[in-house]
């Protein structure tokens, strides 16, 4: 395992704080190094990926989290727009969502989504989940793993 | 009692003059050719034989429904109030063939001359001796080989048998029956003509006829009733009257097209629906047809024409609340989805957090709070488990797949492999009989038998579960019948566990929400089928489930 000894820069897209808190206990709980931003809609979201206004110093994310129900602009929207711009279009974008629906995973992926995951319920596999980005992120993915 | 001429027994001969006896017999034929009725013919023979005679008593028989003789009321009688028990005993007395006088030449077709009936007491009624009467003579009235009845004259004399006036009269019997025959076949073409009019006429269906210039020429009681008109006020009048404004252009176009054409009737409408109009304006919806018959040369078109108001607006509301009905089972089935679906949202908070305070905080809990942590994460995983499954049902309406051709062999084959680890654990034997290819939803017909091959395994006995699939066309549709040796159910509950949310077994028993055979029930029925369950408890089960054989897409 050659992995970068750097955390994984992580931007979660989410307005449920609950859901976001959970991430972060999902990251502790899988001892992924990592920092998390978060943006809680779409606008904020493409003004951080585009370090707009308050958002000018920061980095870029290496893999984005993004659930599709958002305030103001959508998850669906968000990741249109990313892999419309050029400067963005390279960044991983997670699909996080609590949507199970087939058409929903297929649209998801049809939009270039890098991984569509099912928020779990359960916490282990929530755990699972972040493993499976940050072994995504170093390259290290074994094969067909997490949810 | 006739006292003045029972003095005389013996009468005499009656004649012997040919001319007189021509001259009886063309007095009886004419009026026979002249009579109104058989019973005017009858009257006038009898008077006219009485009056050649002298006879002061004579009376007609015919043979009434029963093959029996019985009397026509037609007397000539020498005073109106002459022999009022003979007459009397007379009206009362029917003759089969063989009995009486009368039924004896009813029997033979010969005449009977009994000269002197005083020594005959068996075979003539008891009142004509009673009252005098000494000698009988009775013929028959003939209808071609048939005895239509017989005519009896008696007298209070005893009469020598005379063989010329017999043959007249047996001659008088053909004349009367010719009559008989002419009133009986016009009888007959009264009542059928009365019957064929009358029915015609109180036919709640209005039958009209127009003539070839579509004027109309009969107009029944149905019609009066369903056009408003009275027949007397549309007699005579143009059939347009009868037909709303915008379906006047062509319609005697369509009429004389239908005159030339090679069909003696057809029904209308084919075109679309055949409406009327009523005397007050009003058009209604009628089943037609139309014939055509060609009478003295002329041409006659008649229609037999039925409102179907009610039944029209029947199908309307009927089609307005079956719209409604799916519109409703829609909006419910998108409601059960978006509401499992939200209600997953907070559930999966109170799960994610429960376990997080379970794990990061078990060794400063007690045991308390431990249990009680464990009966908030059961509750929640079957809070889960419900709406997975709530989902799942409304899916099956919402979210079925196309209809297409489907080889129920290999969708058996799947929904065992789907089931192997239950079917290893159990040790359990399915078999099938060959399967069709159905026009079906492929991925719902693998959920019905997945769940009920499950059921069957799940709700197994001591012994190891046998399963069987048989599959037979009934009809047009499919019967399948899946047997097991499993537990069994109370027949009382045969309707219940296809309800969803139904368990028959606690949950530590038999673990499972209620909601398979829901599912199960929902996908037959949107395949056009039924399900039902035969069972009794320790003797197994049968799912019995139907598929119509030609399914359009629902």
């Amino acid at each position: 395992m050659s992995a970068p000894a750097r955390p994984m820069e992580i931007l979660l897209v989410e307005d449920n704080p609950g859901d976001v808190r959970l991430t972060r206990e999902a990251l502790k709980d899988g001892e992924v190094a990592s920092r998390l931003s978060v943006a809680p809609d779409g606008v904020e979201a493409l003004r951080f990926l585009r370090r707009e206004g308050p958002y000018a110093g920061t980095p870029r994310p290496d893999v984005v989290l993004l659930d599709l129900n958002l305030p103001r602009k959508d998850g669906w929207e968000v990741l249109e727009e990313v892999r419309r711009d050029p400067a963005l279009r390279e960044i991983p974008v997670v699909v996080l969502t609590s949507s199970d629906a087939e058409r929903d995973v297929a649209a998801a992926y049809a939009l270039q989504a890098s991984r569509y995951f099912t928020k779990p319920a359960d916490l282990d596999q929530f755990v699972a989940v972040v493993r499976w980005v940050e072994a995504f992120w170093r390259g290290t993915l074994g094969p067909e793993s997490g949810g | 009692m006739n006292p003045p001429l029972a003095r005389d027994p013996v009468g005499p001969p009656v004649t012997e003059r040919p001319a007189e006896l021509i001259h009886l017999l063309q007095i009886v034929a004419v009026a026979a050719n002249e009579a109104g009725s058989a019973e005017e013919a009858l009257q006038t023979c009898l008077d006219a034989v009485c009056a050649h005679t002298g006879w002061p008593l004579a009376h007609a028989w015919l043979v009434g429904g029963d093959g029996c003789l019985a009397s026509t009321g037609i007397w000539h009688l020498a005073a109106p109030d002459a022999f009022p028990r003979f007459r009397e005993e007379t009206a009362r007395v029917r003759f089969a063939p063989g009995q009486g006088v009368p039924g004896r030449v009813l029997a033979s077709g010969v005449p009977e001359w009994l000269e002197d009936i005083s020594t005959r007491g068996d075979l003539v009624r008891q009142s004509a001796r009673d009252e005098g009467l000494r000698a009988g003579i009775a013929f028959p009235v003939r209808v071609g080989r048939e005895v239509a009845g017989v005519l009896e004259f008696l007298s209070d004399r005893v009469l020598p048998r005379d063989p010329a006036l017999l043959g007249v009269m047996e001659n008088l019997g053909t004349q009367v029956g010719r009559v008989v025959e002419r009133a009986r076949a016009q009888e007959a073409l009264r009542l059928s003509e009365a019957k064929f009019a009358g029915i015609i006429n109180i036919s709640s269906d209005a039958i009209v006829s127009v003539d070839e210039s579509q004027r109309i020429t009969f107009f029944n009681q149905g019609a009066e009733q369903t056009f408003g008109y009275t027949a007397e006020e549309v007699l005579d009048q143009p059939l347009e009257l009868l037909i709303p404004e915008r379906h006047r252009p062509g319609h005697a176009d369509r009429v004389w097209e239908f005159g030339t054409s090679a069909v003696a009737a057809r029904r209308m409408g084919e075109r679309g629906q055949i409406s009327g109009r009523r005397k007050n304006g009003e058009v209604f919806p009628a089943d037609a047809s139309i014939s055509k018959l060609e009478v003295g040369g002329k041409r006659i078109y008649t229609a037999v024409l039925r409102d179907v108001t009610d039944r029209v607006q029947a199908q309307e509301v009927l089609a307005r609340q079956a719209e409604e009905l799916a519109r409703s089972n829609a909006e419910l089935e998108q409601f059960a989805y978006v509401a499992s679906h939200d209600l997953q949202e907070p559930l999966r908070m109170v799960s994610s957090y429960t376990q997080l305070l379970a794990r990061r905080y078990r060794d400063r809990l007690d045991d308390d709070a431990r249990e009680f942590i464990g009966y908030a994460v059961d509750g929640v995983n079957r809070m889960q488990s419900l709406i997975a499954d709530l989902l799942a049902f409304s899916r099956v309406g919402s979210r079925g797949g196309a209809f297409e051709p489907v080889e129920l062999g290999g969708v058996l084959e799947r929904a065992l492999a789907n089931l192997e680890t239950a079917i290893e654990e159990s040790g359990a034997t399915v078999t099938a009989d060959p399967l069709p290819t159905v026009r079906a939803d492929r991925v719902q017909l693998g959920q019905l038998f997945q769940n009920l091959i499950g059921n069957a395994v799940k709700f197994r006995g001591d012994a190891a579960p046998r399963v069987h699939l048989s599959a037979e066309r009934r009809g047009g549709e499919w019967h399948f019948a899946l047997s097991d040796n499993g537990i069994g159910i109370e027949p009382e509950y045969a309707e219940r566990i296809f309800v969803i949310f139904q368990r028959l077994h606690g949950r530590t028993e038999y673990p499972g929400t209620g909601i398979g055979l829901a599912i199960c029930r929902k996908i037959v029925e949107r395949h056009g089928g039924r399900i039902w369950v035969e069972s009794r408890p320790g003797e197994g089960s049968t799912f019995h489930f139907t598929l119509a054989t030609r399914h359009e897409a629902a």
